[in-house]
């Protein structure tokens, strides 16, 4: 399984659509006319009729032959959310492909137009019903331009994505949250992550563009990155085991709450489960490390 | 939230405003034929249901309930029924299916309701085709199915591909389709026979001879210049002295009217002999069922009724363009005469004047042979002021003493009747003949082609040792009617002069062509050749037809799985060059675009490659982030790339790109 297909011509496959059927039985009915009547132009009208139903075939084909599918990467969503898994039809040839349709689970998806050379996404989804990955299902594509005549579809494809579903959060954080400031008044190091400004340092590819010190890449002096921090700020741990009297899943959702609203304050926070431990920052980078360890959470 | 934002297609609405318009304009396009074949009303109900239709779309009307389409249905049912007292056979059968097609246009809405219409359209254009296989009506089908076409392509694809581009596509993919159709319609077994057969038309309008002949009854005929019929020769065309093709004979008359008499079927025996002229002779549609032949037929064309005298007639009048291979011995011979036949060709009216027995008496007398006879009637008519012209006087109760005495004025038919009369007043069997003398010779096709105008009449006598003897007694008052065509005298009689006083060389001079003229006809000609070649391939092209044009290639008496084999092959072979021909015009991918995607492969190769999903722009920030070191010259190149693919600015730096590209190197 691969996150790239190009569909094949052993992919692809094709059927007169219902019109096409209807098609067919008027040509039948035309052709034992111009037998009965040995008539020349009903003749002609009948092979023309068959013959362009051969051209559009390969028109069809065509359409849809060599046709690039990719995934992106997904974002991940919520329990109880709808996981999206956003398709990229890649039109690799110097020819516009028409009415290209995504379709799940026999339901049309998507119709997109790929004009020549460009790229059009269509979204695949699937429901997050629980915390975990969610693997991205399978659909397939298929198109009946020009004619409508004929139905080529490719065959059901799978990509290799998925979407990692983090625990549903509860309404409320744990109730522990007012009294979770146990070991909090140990660390008044400054904590990386918050509102204040610390410092410029050397840039790495993993920053966030947004703290990219631009005035001075603009003034020349290079990519340097503005550090923040908080200075003796509060700092608060959630910790899976202190929720004991719930099971495991209510627990997570209660930190996954916790972790949310923490982060929305901006305060430094660090997460305990059991053997992990996340020491306590701010950003969105550790909040997502968070709530990753709470969707995988295996205990 | 977290979920990115994300662009998903919207599922379009499948109507195409414009999408009722393509398909009326299909069916206008379909239903023209029909304006002439079928009666005014069931043009004038599809007209009107055209008209709802639109209006509906409008809103300015509403949309028919059931009950109402049902009443409808029924009334025009009853409509149909009244026109033709059936339903079934070709005229009725195509006028119930226009008036029920308006209907289904009144109720068409769904993709379904559309695809229909445009599927029965075909019908409708068939049945155009039923009635006349001429090229206007194919060129009209022609415009119907591109139309047809485009309503498809709107209807399976609303939006991006416009009016323009939708009819481009529509004509790319006929023209793709004709040499597939042109391998299946070469090489397609054809049947002999029908299926079933039904009911046809009534034959209106036909002009042509009739089967009598009296005082005048020809030259309405001989005004036209319309064609009668056609005859290719393989080989040697016959001189003009010898295009004399009989169509009819006349025994009997009343002094005044000729007819047929009242001899049996059956034919007269010949022996062939001499030279032979092989013949396609394709007859255009005439009000009788008599068909001509070149003087003199051996066979039987077709299945039609051998009559006395080498005329045969088919129990229909020729409706319908026909054609028949026959040969022409002009020097066949008689074998004998019947006494009935002997008797019937001495016939004469009981108010035969005096003035003409005593006529036939001179003639007679002293002559024992027959042609001698004939000949010194022929020589009476040269001798005597006889005056050949297209607009003789009127003549009386008599007209046989009356042109021979007084007027002495007539065309074909005046000097035939006289002469015969003259003939059997003398004791020698005669027999008037009807048909065409002439033909004017097509270079291009190698075909004479025969007009109305050169309807004819002439005389054949009875010699005991010779058996029939053609006599055409205008050859001896106009020659050039003979030798220089029915057209040439037409010409003279315009200029005011008159073919029988005039020298050869003056004659040659009074009907020579000016030079726009000869253009015109040499026009003239090649279009009616291209005409004919229209009728061979298309109304004619049978199992006859089709087995010759293999014998031209080499292959004599295919079988029909042999046939079908071939079709086989040759379909596949232009199946495969279309296919060919469609994947040779595939990338012709934007040259900037190109260039740029040589740079993401080498920045792919590099490690840095470009998601699908991500833009130009988007892609150079990533790789100025990840790689300062490439950040200048890879912000430069895409800047150059949009620039060139979607700026105002035209494409000047396109060199340049490709110089950065190529020296780009991670």
């Amino acid at each position: 399984m691969s996150a790239d297909v190009i569909l094949a011509r052993r992919q692809l496959y094709m059927l007169p659509s219902r019109h096409g059927w209807l098609l067919a039985g008027m040509i039948a009915v035309l052709g034992m006319a111009a037998i009965n009547y040995a008539n020349g132009l009903v003749y002609a009208l009948v092979f023309l009729l068959v013959s362009l139903g051969m051209v559009t075939m390969l028109h069809t084909h065509r359409n849809i032959h060599r046709l690039r599918v990719t995934v992106a990467a997904p974002p991940p969503v919520f329990a109880g959310e709808t996981a999206q898994f956003p398709l990229c039809l890649v039109n690799d040839t110097g020819r516009a492909r028409l009415g290209i349709v995504v379709e799940q689970a026999k339901r049309e998806r998507a119709r997109l137009d790929l004009p020549a050379g460009e790229t059009r996404t269509a979204t695949v989804t699937a429901p997050a019903i629980r915390r975990g990955w969610v693997v991205m299902p399978p659909f397939r594509l298929s198109t009946c331009f020009p004619l409508g005549i004929l139905y080529s579809w490719s065959r059901t494809l799978t990509l290799a994505a998925r979407v990692l579903v983090y625990p549903a959060p509860t309404a409320t954080g744990s109730p522990a949250t007012g009294a979770a400031h146990e070991g909090a008044g140990a660390t008044l190091t400054h904590v990386r992550g918050g509102e204040d400004f610390v410092g410029l340092r050397e840039y790495r590819p993993s920053d966030s563009p947004r703290h990219v010190h631009w005035k001075a890449l603009a003034r020349g002096r290079g990519w340097l990155t503005k550090e923040f921090g908080h200075e003796g700020a509060a700092v608060r741990w959630f910790d899976f085991d202190t929720l004991a009297p719930h099971d495991t899943e209510t627990r997570l959702s209660m930190l996954c709450r916790d972790v949310l609203d923490a982060d929305r304050e901006g305060t430094p926070y660090g997460l305990r489960l059991p053997g992990i431990a996340l020491q306590p920052s701010t950003g969105e980078s550790h909040r997502d490390r968070c709530l990753e360890a709470l969707a995988l959470y295996a205990g | 939230m977290i979920v990115a934002r994300e662009k998903t297609a919207d599922t379009v609405p499948w109507r195409d405003p414009l999408l009722l318009r393509w398909l009326l304009f299909a069916t206008a396009l379909a239903a023209a034929p029909h304006a002439v074949f079928q009666p005014a009303w069931v043009v004038a109900a599809l007209a009107v249901a055209m008209l709802w239709r639109w209006l509906i779309e409008q809103g300015r009307l509403p949309k028919p309930g059931w009950l109402v389409r049902a009443l409808l249905a029924v009334l025009l049912l009853a409509l149909v029924w009244n026109q033709y007292r059936t339903v079934f056979g070709r005229d009725a059968g195509v006028a119930l299916l226009l008036v029920l097609f308006g209907l289904k246009l009144v109720e068409t809405r769904t993709p379904r309701d559309y695809a229909v219409s445009v599927l029965l359209l075909y019908l409708v254009v068939a049945g155009g085709f039923l009635h006349e296989q001429t090229p206007w009506v194919a060129a009209l089908a022609v415009l119907t199915i591109v139309t047809s076409l485009v309503t498809l392509i709107r209807l399976t694809q609303p939006t991006t591909i416009d009016a323009r581009r939708s009819l481009r596509l529509a004509g790319a993919l006929l023209l793709q389709a004709l040499p597939l159709m042109l391998v299946l319609y070469l090489f397609f077994p054809r049947f002999t026979g029908a299926l079933w057969s039904l009911p046809g038309a009534g034959g209106a309008g036909l002009t042509g001879m009739s089967e009598t002949m009296q005082p005048g009854s020809l030259g309405e005929v001989m005004e036209s210049t319309e064609p009668a019929f056609r005859a290719s020769f393989r080989g040697v065309v016959p001189p003009p002295e010898q295009r004399y093709w009989r169509m009819l004979v006349l025994w009997q008359t009343d002094g005044r009217r000729w007819d047929r008499g009242a001899l049996p079927p059956g034919r007269e025996r010949l022996t062939a002999g001499g030279p032979e002229y092989r013949y396609q002779l394709i007859l255009e549609p005439n009000r009788l069922g008599w068909l001509p032949v070149l003087d003199r037929p051996v066979e039987t064309p077709l299945d039609a009724l051998a009559f006395a005298g080498n005329v045969y007639e088919r129990r229909e009048p020729t409706r319908e363009r026909l054609s028949y291979e026959l040969s022409a011995w002009p020097q066949a011979r008689d074998r004998a005469l019947t006494s009935f036949a002997r008797h019937a060709a001495l016939q004469l009216p009981d108010t035969l004047s005096p003035r003409v027995r005593e006529l036939a008496e001179r003639l007679r007398a002293g002559r024992d042979d027959s042609l001698a006879v004939a000949q010194a009637a022929f020589d009476h008519f040269r001798r005597e002021p006889f005056v050949y012209t297209l607009r003789p006087p009127r003549l009386g109760t008599d007209p046989v003493d009356e042109f021979l005495f007084e007027t002495r004025r007539g065309y074909c038919e005046h000097y035939a009747s006289a002469f015969v009369t003259l003939m059997r007043a003398a004791g020698v069997p005669a027999r008037v003949v009807m048909g065409y003398q002439g033909g004017e010779h097509n270079p291009a096709g190698n075909y004479l082609l025969v007009r109305q105008s050169d309807a004819h009449a002439w005389a054949e006598v009875w010699d005991e040792t010779r058996g029939w003897v053609r006599v055409d007694p205008t050859a001896a008052v106009a020659p050039a009617r003979i030798e220089r065509g029915s057209e040439a005298i037409r010409r003279l009689e315009a200029s005011g002069l008159n073919p029988g006083s005039l020298t050869d060389a003056a004659l040659t001079r009074a009907i020579e062509f000016g030079l726009f003229e000869r253009l015109w006809r040499r026009s003239q000609l090649t279009l009616d050749y291209a005409n004919l070649a229209w009728y061979r391939w298309v109304a004619d092209y049978g199992a006859e037809r089709q087995s010759k044009l293999f014998e031209g290639f080499g292959w004599p008496r295919l079988t029909t799985a042999q046939l079908i084999w071939m079709l086989v092959a040759a379909f596949a072979l232009a199946l495969l060059f279309t296919l060919v021909w469609l994947s040779r015009q595939r990338t012709t991918l934007d040259p900037a675009r190109r260039q740029y995607d040589r740079f993401c492969r080498k920045l792919a190769h590099a490690g840095l490659a470009r998601a699908p999903h991500e833009g130009p722009l988007a892609f150079a920030e990533r790789c100025s982030c990840q790689r300062s070191g490439l950040a200048t010259t890879v912000s430069e190149i895409t800047r150059m790339y949009l620039g060139l693919r979607y700026g105002r600015v035209p494409a000047a730096g396109l060199p340049e790109l490709r110089r950065r590209v190529a020296d780009f190197s991670v």
